[in-house]
């Protein structure tokens, strides 16, 4: 039996064993709560809220009038949490009246037990959320989406480029603009319960900071004619592609920049990137190319203002130059006989360029490539841009100068040129090219301006001769066909081979003309230049006409006073199949037509404007010639 | 030394005064009562209202079983202890019965792959309950009678607690299992077995434990997770992890009555087993101790009543109840901080479950009526 005093002895060692015990227990709180209390407290936080995104709306790309080119459409997407649904009828009936769903179809869709969320209209505008909203239901939720779209589908398309599904920037101004355009997506945190039921109001509101608003110098109008030009002018070709950029010479700034064939941004096919990504390159910035006689202008410049030529002075051409005993042609192996250089421009004759390229001597003709600047980026606001491919000059042979003074043996960017060429034409000032002319944010206030950057390169009588030299060439040269009545417009064609791993490809060309609006007032230069066109060939018969008409176009649009234009005298081409070169050549004077001829020997194989064709003194007629084959 | 044989019976009859015991232990209670609804009101509300559509719900039921509870308690109070005596063989009776008809498949129900709850048609238990109590009176009864100095003196309750542990092993129970073997030490103990004769107990006791805990793996994932709760914290240690998170959030201080987070379905058994954990949260680690202090002020009240009881019977019987509460408590924190592996066991007065509930406050009630009868003494 156990005695009283043993009990109580007993009942004090439990007492001490359980208070030791539960002293232990209490040490392991203290360890749980004190010590390591704030690490899983912060752990918990995690488990306790959920952060909901609130996307930040991108940015509109608008062209230098405001009209919008791309802009960001804000649709939402309904959906139905059952664990919070009070009443599915009441819930079924708003979002059916919001949205012209079937009531039946959502109610039975909304009814489903063990679904957390069922989504249950997609695209709705802000108009149908606020009615659902207003309409009691219950349980429902709202997802912002965001989509790009752009109101011209394919326009300017390689130049404003394209965002991914998550719209971010991945081509063109999108992506290199991305940082201004996208904004900041701000978020809500809040406290919810182990499934994600909300408990009360957001306690952390962080509201997402929208895109800025960019001004590009593009203008949508003068943008589609430039591509209805470069589609008209690949069709016309069946070539490989048509390119044009369009300056504004007083700025810098881009006015156009055009390709076809081209995308369309709104139905972007990502099935296959890397196709998708060689067909949103633009060329003008991103490749570079022999540009043939184009270029010349750039030679001519340097010349005219190093005083190495005079307008009048004469030049004499048997049809080819040798050069440390290497032959080079030029483009009429028959030669241009004596011509002033005025003439010589007209005629685009290479060996005056060539005299002129080995005046300047590599050193000073490099110099102004530098001016000019042709051997860096221009800069332009443009992921992928190119440089100039040119032979480092300790290399350049006396060959090759001479063929550098007409366009061979260097390689421009196309946007390198038309920069070049409008500080050449506009005055002699070099002018950063760039897209972005101003930034806005969502309040309207100013982020970003472009800081226009420019340099003397040539002087104002240089650019004055180049201009008249070049508004000869429209006149009465190869570049009649970019003419526009009652206008005075400069500029000068380009064909240039293309080279395939470094010789000549041949049968593959690059038609070009670069030209300027107005001889008096030089507003705008128009590069055109159309890769790998079948057929004919020229500059002056490929690209001249679609310039003569972005010319025309920007002239009425800009609505510049035209001048009286003098009646044309229409007749009929006739056949020169068989004629002697002499006597079409005198015809053409006669007719007041500008002749173009290829060809050894005399004899008329070819021609265009073919026979019978209706024309006027504003025409360019060119013609094939062979050996007579009785020699 | 007197011994506690000598029947000193009270020549008073019917109600006396009660003494300062009697009404320490009754606000004790009642001070634990009423807080643990305020508690159960704040970690059941939410779970309750997105449940049964109703965030009182187990806060009524509970309150229901609480007056059950008290009139049961006030009842037993009047009744002289000393005529439970009689009440101790039928009680383990009815102990064995419950925990074995527990298995026929129309009155047990299977709950998380275990068998603790009878369903009798008005009201579901679990037998466990009644059992520790069964176990205590019978205990008190044999000391009383007998002579369990010796092992072999306390054969029977070594006998009655072992087969109580195979039956609660079969639900499977490890929790009641664990507090009834300890139990069972305690009344062995208080019965005066010597205390190095426990080795010949605990030795065979640690060596089934090894034994059920190899047999089922389950038991050994519990055991792991217990050691390192982050392996695998949406499964053997999500519940653990829930709970130091409620704690670790608690601090010193508490995040405030009913602004704790844990609750917001995150804890699982917030309302039942792991009220500790809501506890902590909202009251931190200083709500927790005086939580714990309080329980400890219950256990010393009972031991004290124990101590100066009027017989053996009651001075047994008293030690049994105290000991039960406060073994169960031990095991019920230890769990929810994290001291031992986790098993469902819920926490004496606090934790919702109506049967729990009532036993405990009609085994206050004998408390009060063995306080009661000592005063004379």
């Amino acid at each position: 039996m156990v005695s009283k005093s043993e009990f109580i002895k007993r009942l004090s060692v439990l007492s001490i064993l359980i208070t030791f015990l539960f002293t232990a227990v209490v040490g392991k709180l203290f360890y749980v709560q004190i010590v390591e209390g704030k690490d899983l407290q912060a752990k918990a936080l995690d488990q306790w809220t959920r952060d909901i995104p609130y996307v930040a709306e991108r940015g509109k790309i608008v062209d230098r009038n405001g009209v919008v080119l791309a802009a960001t459409s804000t649709t939402y997407t309904c959906y139905v949490r059952p664990t919070n649904l009070k009443n599915a009828e009441q819930t079924a009936r708003a979002i059916a009246e919001a949205t012209a769903i079937d009531y039946e179809k959502i109610l039975e869709k909304i009814s489903k037990k063990g679904a957390s969320e069922i989504t249950v209209a997609k695209k709705m505008t802000k108009e149908q959320v606020n009615y659902v909203l207003n309409s009691g239901a219950t349980g429902v939720y709202f997802s912002k989406d965001v989509s790009r779209y752009y109101p011209y589908g394919d326009l300017a398309s390689q130049v404003i480029g394209f965002t991914n599904i998550d719209a971010s920037g991945q081509s063109g101004l999108e992506l290199y603009y991305d940082n201004l355009l996208k904004g900041v997506n701000g978020s809500a945190l809040t406290e919810t319960d182990i499934v994600g039921r909300e408990l009360n109001e957001a306690i952390y509101y962080l509201p997402a900071i929208d895109g800025a608003q960019i001004t590009t110098t593009l203008d949508k109008s003068i943008q589609y004619f430039a591509e209805s030009a470069v589609e008209a002018a690949v069709n016309a070709h069946q070539a490989k592609s048509a390119s044009c950029i369009v300056m504004d010479i007083t700025s810098g700034g881009v006015a156009a920049m055009a390709q076809y064939p081209s995308i369309d941004l709104n139905n972007i096919d990502r099935s296959n990137l890397d196709e998708l990504f060689a067909e949103s390159k633009l060329c003008s910035v991103c490749n570079v190319y022999e540009t043939g006689s184009v270029f010349k202008i750039i030679t001519m410049a340097a010349a005219i203002e190093e005083g190495l030529v005079s307008e009048n002075e004469t030049f004499q051409c048997g049809g080819s130059r040798t050069i440390d005993g290497q032959k080079i042609k030029c483009w009429k192996t028959k030669g241009h006989g004596l011509q002033t250089f005025a003439e010589g421009v007209m005629n685009s004759c290479n060996c005056v360029f060539m005299d002129l390229a080995l005046r300047l001597g590599k050193e000073k003709l490099y110099s102004y490539y530098e001016k000019f600047n042709l051997t860096e980026k221009t800069g332009l606001d443009f992921a992928g841009e190119s440089k100039g491919l040119l032979i480092p000059i300790e290399n350049v042979k006396t060959v090759d100068l001479a063929r550098m003074g007409f366009g061979q043996a260097i390689a421009v960017t196309p946007i390198e040129l038309a920069s070049a060429v409008s500080a050449i034409v506009g005055g002699g000032i070099y002018k950063k090219a760039h897209i972005l002319s101003a930034a806005y944010d969502p309040s309207g206030r100013e982020v970003y301006s472009n800081q226009e950057e420019s340099r003397r390169v040539v002087s104002e009588q240089t650019s004055s001769l180049v201009r008249k030299l070049l508004f000869g060439v429209v006149d009465g040269g190869s570049g009649k066909l970019a003419g526009v009545d009652g206008y005075h417009v400069g500029g000068k064609t380009g064909t240039a081979q293309k080279y395939l791993n470094g010789s000549i490809n041949r049968g593959h060309y690059l038609s070009s003309f670069i030209g300027f609006t107005t001889v008096e007032d030089p507003k705008y230069v128009v590069y055109f230049y159309v890769d790998e066109p079948e057929g004919i060939y020229y500059g002056s018969q490929v690209a001249a006409p679609y310039v003569g008409e972005i010319f025309s176009k920007i002239l009425s649009y800009e609505k510049v006073e035209k001048a009286e234009v003098e009646e044309r005298t229409p007749f009929i081409m006739p056949d020169f199949y068989g004629w002697d070169y002499f006597d079409v050549k005198k015809k053409a004077e006669e007719l007041g037509i500008y002749l173009e001829a290829e060809g050894e020997g005399d004899v008329v194989i070819e021609q265009f404007p073919p026979a019978n064709a209706s024309c006027d003194e504003k025409c360019v007629l060119f013609i094939k010639t062979e050996e007579a084959k009785n020699n | 030394m007197k011994a506690l044989s000598v029947p000193i019976i009270s020549k008073r009859k019917g109600l006396t005064r009660p003494d300062k015991l009697s009404i320490t232990l009754a606000l004790l209670v009642a001070a634990l009562c009423a807080f643990s609804l305020f508690v159960l009101y704040s970690a059941s509300f939410y779970a309750a209202e997105k449940n049964f559509g109703d965030g009182l719900y187990y806060l009524k039921k509970q309150a229901l079983a609480m007056g059950l509870g008290v009139i049961t308690a006030v009842v037993l109070s009047f009744i002289n202890a000393e005529k439970l005596k009689k009440a101790a063989i039928p009680l383990l009776v009815v102990s064995f019965v419950l925990l074995g008809i527990i298995f026929i498949p129309a009155l047990g129900v299977e709950s998380y792959g275990a068998r603790r709850w009878l369903n009798l048609g008005f009201i579901t238990m679990q037998p466990s309950e009644v059992s520790k109590f069964g176990l205590v009176f019978f205990s008190a009864f044999i000391i009383d009678k007998y002579k369990t100095d010796t092992l072999k003196g306390g054969l029977p309750i070594l006998l009655v607690g072992i087969a109580m542990c195979v039956l609660l092993l079969l639900e499977p129970n490890m929790s009641v299992t664990v507090l009834t073997a300890t139990l069972m030490m305690a009344m062995l103990f208080a019965g005066g077995v010597k205390t190095r004769k426990f080795a010949y107990i605990l030795l065979p006791l640690i060596a089934g434990a090894v034994l059920l805990i190899l047999l089922e793996p389950y038991r050994l994932q519990r055991l792991t997770a217990f050691i390192d709760p982050w392996a695998s914290p949406k499964g053997e240690g999500y519940q653990l992890i829930q709970s130091y998170y409620a704690l670790g959030s608690g601090g010193w201080f508490g995040t405030g009555y009913l602004k704790g987070r844990q609750k917001y379905m995150f804890l699982p058994f917030a309302e039942s087993d792991f009220i500790f954990a809501i506890v902590g949260e909202e009251f931190g680690f200083v709500g927790a101790i005086l939580l714990i202090a309080v329980y400890m002020a219950i256990a010393i009240t009972g031991y004290k009543i124990a101590a100066r009881a009027q017989t053996r019977f009651q001075a047994v019987l008293a030690y049994g109840i105290s000991s039960v509460i406060v073994l169960q408590t031990l095991i019920n924190v230890a769990v929810v901080s994290g001291s031992i592996p986790p098993t469902g066991i819920p926490l004496p007065f606090m934790s919702y479950g109506g049967s729990s509930l009532v036993c405990f406050l009609s085994s206050i009630g004998i408390l009060e009526s063995v306080a009661r009868n000592g005063r004379a003494f």
